[in-house]
């Protein structure tokens, strides 16, 4: 190419943020837009695991832990240097049947190659003092981490010196023969040589996925911190009945309730959460957080001593085959996608960002994403 | 869920009067005061007897209120020690009952907040250090014991307030080293002669003023405070005069105020988004005082009252709400000053410890939304009660911008609630708990 | 009717009907314990809005000091310190 590609980036959460920033690595200036501001969708109200620990195994564990590569790698280059800390997941089994699931999900993680210790009671408490009777055992996935949605964003904002045009809504995408030449948006229209939609639950309809990609929400609590930066435990704890519903893959999870207690940096603990399909209300119900807080003070009674200073809800965007939509659209030319990540967004988003990055550049890229390919979906009509 | 007629939030005058004119009208009421007795910051008792700093008019008052209350206590459940922390998703209104330990969602025929008034406070550097105290907080150890902290106290502000403190300290024998006054009053002579045509703000003004002016208190004008530091086990007070001078006083005390604002953290905007109506009564929706409150608290209740008859109303506001609002403006004109600017180091947010400049590093164009996110102001455990309006002032945003909002209401809790009270939430007939039992 | 409290062990007297927070400020008791990184806790507001006054009795969870009856017998310590500094 001569002269750069103009290049319109939809949605300025993880994903679409990674996508921009990869590009003006490459020196491309993408124009990023947001209907709200950037990380004010489901990139803003998710936990922290960067977790390979949690992931369906198969294709999504291998691509989990090259996500969660990028994120050392860059948090080695400073990129995201003290945003990005390494630290433990453990999966924790409350009874003899879920002990059984972890250490199957255990033998899975372990021909992925992930370094797994699987521990009795003892060998848990010996790592999370205080840990609930309930907890029969567990798995510790030794090489997982931790970020923060927002901070990454944000980050990355900073680095690419990427401005972001905000309250800015695509209403539609312009196309010339199924080729996409701009978007129109709710200040005007924009020309474009390519077109990168990353806007989640949107992103269906402006690219005629409506029926592929659906809403699934995510009641999360957040406590005080018992000492300010003084963090409990040094991993996140997640119940076997997360890994049930993770390893069902797009079925009914089995239970609405995935448990997660991710200590926060700052001394405060994030819990989660309920996994509530085709709900896209961002509210709270007491019903769910009292039913969430209950599992979590089994699993670890001193969250008796704290309180609940805030509760919130992420609506995440989420496939029915329950692998991520990221590539070429399969009917309209120079028009990427990439959506559909559920509650794994910010631990996949870099590594999608990088990639999108490449296709649209024409560049080769190492990881395989066969499987992620649009066109498995069949699209029922563009908004345009 | 407990069948409950009209729910009140807060006991104090506005509270209580509605509380009983609503009962006098047929209502069952509950009334929650998050306290464990009633009369609010205003009527706050005294916890011995023989030590009350209330007026002979206030006294008045609350005699005639708790009388009312008493003639329909039938009608009244009162609930104390019972903090309202929102309303969720599914409409129910939730309480945090502290003496059982239980949070309790219920489900009103009618919610009116009486939950009284916030001070504003402008931050100067240091005013988060132990030592310093809010006028309305002063106001309260003195109204309930008769008493203040031992050693020197200085008192500085703007408006009625701080003035009404220094002689609250003047009048139990511990009168301050200083008033200072951010605004400069003499200047408004026409206003000061407008205050005498009412009689009540006027001899309750002159007789403050002749407790500071026998008590010694050096009452200074157009003065601010710039910084407070600690120095041994004192405060060193920094305060500037006029536009150049500056002076230095060493304090045990520093009583701060900047005037009251209506309560609206974390309330409900909406009249009826749940199929139950809302409305605000006394100083929490706007400030008035004590009088007005009682004469607010009863109007909110009439016009409740007609809605859940399905009546028309007609009626006007009541002559002492009118009155009070010229009364305030009166006041705001009389004692008014600029906002200060305020220094990087100045700490905006306490429960987070950020300051201005941790403000200003976000850059321009941020949405309010990122500055909470981000930036993470008014997400501390007071929920942005006290930085919320200097941050909205400082980055040109409307307050309310900065106030998590889940659908149509502010996110709950809006008061921060133990874990062990939501897990023994007496949940009954819950959505949630539904869908738990029949997946869809 | 008058009762004892404890902060951080210290015997604090209070009258019956007194917060936890004037007991503790006419008893010299100004600086309630670390808050944030940069603040420490203290009484501020008195109407338990700006959550700075708050203590723990014994392991529980934190309360605001100023809108909690005194009760004899109060074994109170700072909200985010164990122990006795």
């Amino acid at each position: 190419m001569a002269q750069a590609p103009k290049v319109v980036v939809i949605g300025a959460g993880i994903v679409g943020v990674s996508v921009a920033y990869f590009l003006a690595r490459a020196g491309i200036r993408a124009v990023l837009i947001d209907s709200s501001s950037p990380s004010a969708g489901a990139t803003g109200s998710s936990d922290g695991a960067i977790s390979v620990a949690s992931k369906q195994p198969g294709m999504l564990m291998a691509f989990a832990q090259q996500a969660r590569g990028l994120y050392a790698r860059l948090s080695d280059e400073g990129v995201l240097a003290g945003l990005y800390q390494r630290r433990p997941t453990y999966l924790i089994a409350r009874s003899t049947e879920e002990m059984a699931l972890l250490e199957l999900h255990a033998s899975d993680l372990r021909s992925a190659g992930e370094a797994i210790e699987v521990a009795d009671r003892a060998g848990l408490v010996g790592q999370i003092p205080d840990l609930g009777e309930c907890v029969h055992g567990g798995v510790i996935v030794q090489n997982d981490g931790h970020a923060l949605g927002y901070q990454i964003t944000e980050r990355l904002l900073r680095l690419a010196e990427l401005d972001v045009l905000r309250n800015c809504a695509c209403q539609r995408l312009i196309q010339v023969e199924n080729k996409v030449t701009g978007i129109v948006t709710s200040q005007g229209e924009i020309a474009a040589d390519f077109v990168v939609v990353a806007a989640g639950l949107e992103s269906g309809r402006l690219c005629g996925f409506t029926k592929a990609i659906f809403p699934r929400k995510g009641q999360i609590i957040i406590t005080d911190s018992a000492r300010p930066g003084e963090v409990a435990f040094n991993g996140q704890v997640m119940a076997a009945t997360y890994i049930a519903a993770k390893r069902r893959g797009a079925k009914a999870p089995p239970s609405p309730i995935g448990l997660v207690i991710d200590p926060l940096l700052t001394g405060q603990f994030l819990i989660g959460g309920t996994r509530e399909d085709n709900r896209v209300d961002t509210g709270t119900d007491v019903g769910a957080i009292s039913a969430i807080l209950r599992e979590a003070i089994e699993l670890y009674p001193p969250l008796m001593t704290r309180r609940v200073i805030r509760t919130f809800s992420g609506v995440r965007s989420a496939s029915h085959d329950g692998i991520p939509i990221v590539g070429f659209h399969p009917e309209v030319d120079n028009l990427l996608i990439a959506t559909g990540f559920e509650g794994d967004g910010i631990c996949l988003g870099p590594l999608t960002g990088s990639i999108v990055a490449d296709l649209l550049l024409g560049r080769d890229h190492e990881v395989d994403i066969a499987a992620f390919d649009p066109t498995r979906l069949a699209p029922s009509g563009v908004a345009a | 869920m407990p069948e409950m007629s009209v729910l009140i939030v807060g006991g104090g005058p506005a509270g209580i009067s509605a509380a009983a004119a609503l009962a006098e009208r047929g209502h069952t009421v509950t009334l929650v005061e998050q306290r464990d007795r009633l009369g609010g910051a205003i009527y706050r008792q005294a916890a011995a007897p023989g030590i009350s700093l209330l007026s002979r008019r206030h006294e008045h008052n609350w005699a005639g209120l708790t009388r009312r209350l008493e003639a329909v206590a039938a009608s009244v459940r009162i609930c104390f020690r019972t903090v309202f922390i929102g309303i969720d998703n599914t409409g129910q209104v939730l309480l945090d009952d502290r003496a059982t330990g239980h949070v309790r969602p219920v489900r009103p025929g009618a919610l009116l907040f009486a939950v009284g008034a916030m001070e504003h406070i402008e931050p100067f550097e240091g005013w988060d250090l132990p030592g310093v105290v809010s006028a309305g907080g002063a106001q309260m150890i003195l109204k309930e014991t008769g008493r203040f902290m031992d050693g020197r106290a200085m008192v500085a502000g703007s408006g009625p307030l701080p003035f009404a403190v220094a002689a609250q300290l003047a009048a139990v024998n511990r009168p301050p080293l200083a008033l200072l006054e951010q605004g400069t009053p003499w200047r408004n002579p026409w206003a000061g002669l407008q205050l005498l045509a009412n009689p009540a703000a006027a001899f309750e003004t002159l007789s403050y003023a002749r407790s500071l002016f026998l008590s010694g208190v050096l009452y200074r004008t157009g003065v601010r405070v710039l910084k407070a530091t600690t120095r041994g086990d004192r405060l060193a007070v920094e305060v500037r005069v006029g536009q150049a001078k500056i002076r230095d006083y060493e304090v045990d005390t520093l009583v701060v105020g900047n005037g009251l604002r209506p309560n609206d953290v974390g309330l409900p905007r909406g009249s009826d988004l749940n199929g139950f109506p809302i409305a605000k009564a006394g100083d929490c929706r706007e400030v008035l005082g004590a009088d007005a409150a009682i004469a607010d608290g009863a109007f909110a209740a009439e016009r409740l009252d007609a809605v859940l008859k399905g009546e028309r109303t007609a009626s006007k506001e009541p002559r002492a709400v009118v009155r009070a609002r010229k009364l305030q403006a009166l006041l705001g004109t009389l004692t008014g000053s600029e906002p200060a600017s305020i220094e990087d180091r100045t700490i905006l947010c306490r429960c987070d410890g950020s300051r201005k400049a941790d403000l200003d590093a976000l850059g321009t164009g941020r949405s309010a939304f990122e500055t909470r996110l981000v930036g993470r102001f008014c997400m501390g455990s007071c929920q942005g009660r006290f930085c919320r309006a200097n941050v909205a002032r400082l980055a040109g945003f409307d307050p309310v911008s900065l106030e998590g909002r889940g659908r149509g209401y502010p996110r709950w809790p809006i008061r921060p609630v133990s874990v062990a009270a939501l897990c023994a939430a007496e949940i009954e007939d819950d959505p949630f708990q539904r869908r738990l039992e029949t997946p869809d | 009717m008058n009762g004892v409290l404890y902060w951080r062990g210290r015997a604090i007297p209070f009258s019956s009907g007194q917060t936890v927070a004037s007991a503790l400020m006419l008893a010299g008791v100004t600086d309630f314990g670390a808050y944030s990184s940069h603040t420490r806790a203290r009484y501020f507001c008195g109407i338990g809005a700006c959550q700075s006054c708050l203590v723990s009795d014994q392991d529980g969870p934190p309360f605001e000091a100023c809108i909690t009856i005194a009760c004899a017998g109060m074994r109170l310590r700072p909200f985010r310190e164990t122990e006795d500094a």
